[in-house]
């Protein structure tokens, strides 16, 4: 069993957006020997949108607080978190803290009306890094009971795991660590020239039909290379590209149905979980496709 | 030498005046490091001389050569043709989101329009100071260094679908005169710039960031535009009312609200207009309680806020100065 101190963030909650992407990734876990230790009292990452008022630092500063009591309650332990954007603001937070000595000291000046400081040393990994680098893609090949083969699929990685840090040792351009991901269920990755594009997701509250514009470029890009499902790392890709397809049909007299699911959900179903493990009783587009795996 | 083949898209009009497009292949025996840009002045002038593409400096200065190459936009005289070969192929095409005139050229025309739009000089006004020192520079020396080659406007995701956009390039430009103590107009410049088109229709998919060749982050100006507009007051439109939602639920719970985020964007009526889409959701169990969990150190979240919003602290001036390459 191998331990990790988890941030799971607000999506992943229970009846959240992304309550099937929990669910099915400590399914995951459990499978892999995995535990996630969650943060007790963790609070939201602020994302990437939470810089109104006072400038940069209070964002910098939610996350420093969670640095800080992960490390009071499990030492200076990796932090793993599952969604692609609090991954990506607690990067951006832990190397500008350790890097940037004055953001560190200001932090410090904002955590100490809690009681807490914190001084760097957190490493903050995304699951999809952990499995790659401390399992690795044999232990992952390993696990797979029924091959999900013949399933055609297209690795959707989104910008929030791509840009500007990106999975470790993944090519911002072409990332395969989704495809890889895909071909080891036992399923087919297809071609897919998105796989970087970005969904729009920050704007499907503000600018609904550009952003609806741009999923459906995502979407008939699957289908031109003839993907049944899209699987993603990313929980608002997952949202975006899969409960708009209804809106997307209305908009611009499309067609689309097309499943989108989790890669943990594929590993899950792959290695022998329940449909219920693997949470596909939660998609909003039925992902029967994959029923006879299950 | 290693033999590479150049897929070039061509455009060309055709008798009726329309331009249609195909590809053509050529290949050619190169060392690894030639550039893009060498390449297709040899094959032109070995090959085909009616292949048509913009050039002048050689040096990642001028910016004309910018190109779709093998699926991203680059500078040609600044890209090895080893680092961007497909299995020996690689594909040239002109940038997008621009009309194209002939080949690789397209017309630079509407991509310039936007940069006058956010008026790229100086202006008179009440908010002009009369001292420059070192440090108001660090924080634009970024954003100074954009030649104005518009591979982040080819490659920009917003670009695709909406022509109103400014872009990545010109708002950064548009940062510049913000930061400019020198500048009469900041404020008038911020409330522009947060109007429908501006600085809140970012995506922020950082793409303009991994396509700039000169390392300008547009990205980041524009996330420092919003906060600045914000913090003038500019705060009366969907983008900022997201923003506010977001920090109020920090403040509030600590958490984020997904159950009311939708309705203080957009209003009630608008949550009506996507009541559809809810109701997916709850059917699947993805409606999470209007009373979120809380975290027990709200407080300790609240007396953080109150200081940062009491004391600001400004983390952008003390933004690492920039080399440049």
């Amino acid at each position: 069993m191998k331990e990790y101190t988890f941030f799971p963030g607000c999506s992943s909650e229970k009846n959240a957006s992304a309550a099937n992407m929990e669910h099915s990734v400590q399914a995951m876990c459990k499978i892999l020997g995995i535990q996630l230790n969650e943060i007790d009292d963790w609070n939201c990452c602020s994302a990437s949108i939470g810089y109104a008022g006072g400038g940069q630092l209070p964002r910098l500063s939610m996350s420093a607080r969670n640095f800080a009591l992960a490390q009071q309650q499990r030492g200076m332990t990796d932090l793993v978190a599952t969604c692609a954007a609090c991954w990506l603001a607690m990067r951006e937070a832990a190397e500008r803290i350790e890097h940037e000595p004055e953001v560190r000291a200001d932090v410090n000046v904002a955590l100490k009306e809690a009681n807490l400081s914190y001084e760097g040393g957190i490493k903050t990994r995304h699951l999809v890094e952990v499995l790659i680098e401390d399992f690795g893609w044999d232990a992952l090949r390993a696990k797979v009971k029924k091959p999900l083969t013949g399933l055609k699929v297209a690795g959707y990685v989104g910008c929030q795991t791509n840009r500007p840090f990106g999975i470790a040792g993944e090519s911002f351009e072409n990332p395969l660590y989704l495809d890889k991901m895909i071909e080891a269920t036992g399923a087919t990755a297809v071609p897919y020239p998105k796989k970087v594009a970005c969904c729009g997701g920050a704007l499907m509250f503000t600018e609904v039909e550009k952003s609806c514009a741009l999923v459906r470029d995502l979407l008939q890009c699957a289908v031109d290379n003839g993907a049944e499902v899209i699987v993603t790392p990313c929980p608002v890709c997952q949202l975006n590209v899969e409960v708009y397809q209804g809106k997307i049909n209305q908009l611009f007299g499309t067609n689309f149905n097309i499943p989108v699911v989790y890669y943990s959900q594929l590993f899950v179903l792959s290695w022998g979980g329940s449909w219920e493990d693997a949470a596909l009783n939660q998609q909003v587009v039925p992902a029967e496709v994959l029923r006879r795996f299950a | 030498m290693p033999v590479y083949t150049f897929r070039i898209q061509r455009n060309q009009k055709n008798g009726q005046g329309v331009l249609e497009s195909r590809y053509q292949e050529y290949t050619l025996e190169l060392p690894e490091t030639t550039t893009v840009l060498n390449a297709l002045e040899e094959l032109k002038a070995d090959q085909d001389g009616t292949i048509t593409f913009r050039q002048s400096c050689r040096s990642a200065i001028c910016g004309s050569c910018a190109m779709k190459i093998s699926g991203r936009t680059r500078l040609a005289c600044k890209t090895h043709v080893e680092t961007v070969a497909r299995n020996g192929v690689i594909e040239l095409a002109p940038m997008a989101n621009q009309p194209v005139l002939k080949d690789l050229v397209v017309d630079i025309g509407p991509f310039f329009r936007k940069v006058h739009q956010i008026k790229p000089y100086l202006e008179e006004g009440p908010e002009k100071a009369a001292s420059v020192d070192r440090t108001s520079y660090d924080q634009v020396n970024h954003v100074t260094q954009c030649i104005m080659c518009g591979c982040c406007y080819s490659d920009c995701t917003m670009k695709e679908v909406s022509d109103e956009f400014i872009g990545p390039a010109a708002l950064a430009k548009a940062f510049r005169f913000v930061s400019d103590p020198r500048e009469g107009q900041k404020t008038a410049r911020l409330q522009e710039l947060s109007e429908a088109g501006g600085v809140w229709s970012c995506t922020r998919c950082a793409m303009c960031i991994d396509s700039c060749p000169k390392d300008v982050k547009p990205m980041e100006a524009i996330v420092k535009l919003r906060t600045r507009g914000m913090e003038k007051g500019f705060v009366d439109g969907p983008g900022p009312r997201h923003a506010l939602a977001f920090h109020q639920d920090i403040q509030k719970w600590g958490d984020l609200n997904e159950f009311t985020l939708l309705q203080r964007t957009v209003g009630i009526l608008g949550s009506i207009a996507e009541l559809g889409t809810a109701f997916h959701l709850l059917k699947r169990g993805k409606i999470p309680s209007p009373f979120p969990h809380q975290a027990k150190g709200v407080e300790q979240l609240r007396t953080i806020y109150q200081l940062l919003e009491k004391n600001p602290i400004d983390v952008e001036t003390k933004a690492k100065e920039v080399v440049p390459e």
